[in-house]
């Protein structure tokens, strides 16, 4: 079987497999993709891992992108390799909902609520209330079980895009330091933050945990206020936050 | 009654062990600790309970900065990720920004790529097999090949004008023309290494103390090592032949003639020896690939993605057309997301860059070979010496830039 072919094949069990869980499936680049629902997001490496012909052994990486807008906000971003046949794939799941759907939520809701208003205000009794949209973090059941691998990577998504990875057993953070506050590589988290967080880290073995040593919080004055500003910048919007502005 | 006493003198015995265990701080800065890595372990005299290992000391955001970047500004991030062989990082960046935008490059400039990168494959061993050394109590064999490891950073000079931060190639092709006497400065550097490597194997490789400091340290078996996403020399030292250059080639590696050298165990022997090995097949590829360096131009003709030669902006029309393009708008690759694989020398070093068609990158995730075998560090530090600890932790060839990002 040329490779080509063997790559469609992959696709073509997997969909045989799992139907309409599989929401997409194609080749791109020349790697087999799946986009796949939530609630297949343990079952489908756990059954490419135990299958006797397609053994997807090799854990290669876990990551994810932030699309900000869109019916879904996130993609978790998997690859795996079998060792047995030689091939790579790519997973995709994607979850939590775009912001600006979120933000079209909360205004149909404050417009409700304000009509409600208006027609209890006219015929003069309390206004119903109508419940306010809810829309929780984004969650993921975890992958530790299948591969060990996937601890330190799922760490790493939680610690950079705030994705909860449920049955892990060490959601912490592995790059930032622990009292960071924020999720640093969402689209919504400016390049330049302003929190700089405390080293060292607190520890779990022994059961004297540091307490974090807060920085302190210095606000350098500036740079604009030293310059000396030139003619055709004196209308320039300061292009530092003022104080208080929280970016996170 | 006696399984009660029993249960009890156990429990005595547990609990007196247990307040002998004593905590120590292995890094963030130690001595024997190569970058800043933390590891706090719980210790019973010398030998090691439990290991909790922190890092992110040295993380400096080039996920991030990458999305603000643009194509070509993102090749010097990379310079920055594992310091020891710059230009590996580059040519793979370069490789994925290629691949995204369906570039074939000319024969040549796969040819000079495939040098440096097994160049850098070298260079990178002999810094990780000597301080393993170093570590094992052997100082010498550090200072044997810094001779070597300085010749080829003429050659760097010569060829990108620097020294570690290379910044090598472009997207589309090599920065500049190669300069003449490239091949020759090559085939008499690469000369030297079997000489080099000779000295190394009389020093360590049949060293009785040595060997007892290294063999049956810290294995991990095959199945082990590919679920934690191993790759590269410790992947191969656990007995998998997995090289990306055999499974996957890029850059036309399919003309060359090697072997993959692997191991049995996964200790920290057969990482060392499996790393000598591949040095004396990187010399093997870098000799055939040398002499038979094809002529040619030194990039691609893609005058939409790379710059023009300045003589010609000043005096051609459509050459200062492209320049002003490229600098004002950048390389907009279509939207689509690609995965590249290289082999590095510390593993696969991976690049997933999702494109929306913009002047930079969406989203770039690196895959940093580190990363996947300093997790695994919990595991098999457990029940080693201290001084084992030091010496898996230098064998696994952890580079904090590579590891931290």
């Amino acid at each position: 079987m040329s490779t080509d072919e063997k790559k469609q094949q992959l696709l073509d069990d997997i969909k045989a497999q799992f139907g309409d869980k599989i929401l997409n499936a194609g080749i791109d680049y020349g790697m087999p993709v799946v986009v796949i629902d939530p609630s297949i997001h343990v079952e489908l490496p756990k059954w490419l891992k135990a299958h006797e012909s397609w053994t997807f052994n090799h854990f290669i990486d876990i990551t994810a992108v932030d699309y900000l807008n869109g019916e879904h906000r996130y993609e978790v971003v998997v690859h795996l390799r079998s060792h047995a046949n030689n091939l790579k794939m790519r997973m995709k799941t994607p979850i939590g909902v775009g912001k600006d759907v979120i933000a079209k939520a909360k205004a149909d809701h404050a417009d409700a609520v304000a009509k409600a208003k208006e027609e209890a205000e006219k015929e003069e009794k309390e206004p119903e209330e109508i419940p306010a949209p809810e829309f929780s973090e984004p969650s993921i059941p975890s992958l530790t079980e299948v591969f060990l691998g996937a601890n330190w990577s799922e760490r790493e998504v939680w610690d950079f895009y705030g994705i909860t990875f449920e049955g892990h057993p060490r959601l912490t953070r592995v790059l930032n330091p622990d009292d960071f506050v924020g999720y640093p590589l969402r689209k919504d988290f400016p390049v330049k933050g302003q929190h700089r967080g405390s080293f060292p880290r607190g520890t779990v073995i022994s059961n004297k945990r540091r307490e974090p040593v807060m920085a302190k919080r210095t606000k350098p004055e500036p740079a604009d206020h030293i310059l000396p500003r030139t003619p055709w910048e004196q209308e320039r919007e300061p292009v530092r936050k003022k104080e208080g502005d929280n970016h996170a | 009654m006696l399984k009660q006493v029993i249960d009890k003198e156990i429990a005595d015995q547990q609990q007196l062990q247990e307040q002998e265990l004593y905590d120590l701080n292995l890094g963030p800065s130690h001595p024997a600790m190569h970058g800043i890595f933390e590891n706090r372990v719980k210790i019973d005299g010398e030998r090691i309970i439990e290991c909790e290992s922190h890092i992110g000391y040295c993380h400096r955001s080039f996920e991030k900065l990458s999305e603000h970047y643009s194509y070509t500004q993102v090749n010097t991030i990379t310079d920055r990720m594992n310091y020891v062989s710059s230009m590996a990082n580059n040519i793979g960046w370069i490789l994925a920004a290629e691949k995204l935008l369906g570039i074939e490059v000319p024969k040549k400039v796969q040819y000079v790529r495939v040098i440096m990168l097994e160049i850098n494959r070298i260079i990178d061993h002999l810094i990780c097999n000597g301080i393993l050394g170093v570590d094992a109590g052997a100082y010498t064999g550090f200072l044997y090949f810094m001779e070597a490891r300085e010749k080829v950073y003429t050659i760097f000079d010569k060829m990108v004008g620097a020294r570690l931060t290379t910044n090598f190639g472009r997207v589309g092709g090599l920065d500049r023309p190669l300069y003449p006497e490239f091949a020759d400065d090559v085939l008499n550097w690469v000369k030297v290494i079997p000489k080099v490597l000779k000295e190394f194997h009389t020093l360590l490789t049949r060293n009785r103390i040595f060997i007892e400091r290294c063999r049956d340290i810290t294995p991990i078996s095959a199945e082990r090592a590919l679920d934690y996403g191993y790759t590269g020399p410790n992947l191969r030292a656990a007995g998998v032949e997995y090289d990306v250059r055999k499974a996957d080639p890029f850059s036309s590696y399919e003309d060359f003639d090697f072997e993959i050298p692997t191991g049995t165990t996964g200790d920290v022997y057969d990482r060392y020896m499996v790393r000598m090995e591949e040095m004396e097949q990187s010399v093997k590829i870098i000799e055939q690939a040398a002499k038979n360096l094809p002529d040619g131009p030194h990039h691609a003709d893609v005058p939409e993605i790379y710059l023009p030669e300045k003589k010609d902006v000043y005096s051609n029309m459509e050459a200062m057309i492209y320049h002003f393009k490229i600098i004002m708008h950048g390389i907009r690759p279509p939207k689509g997301e690609v995965y590249q694989a290289i082999e590095a020398p510390n593993g696969e070093l991976g690049f997933y860059c999702v494109s929306d068609g913009g002047p930079n990158p969406y989203r770039l995730h690196f895959r940093s070979p580190c990363f996947y075998y300093y997790q695994s560090i919990e595991e098999l530090l457990r029940g080693s010496l201290i001084a084992d600890a030091v010496l898996c932790i230098s064998s696994l060839n952890a580079i904090a830039g590579e590891l931290e990002r």
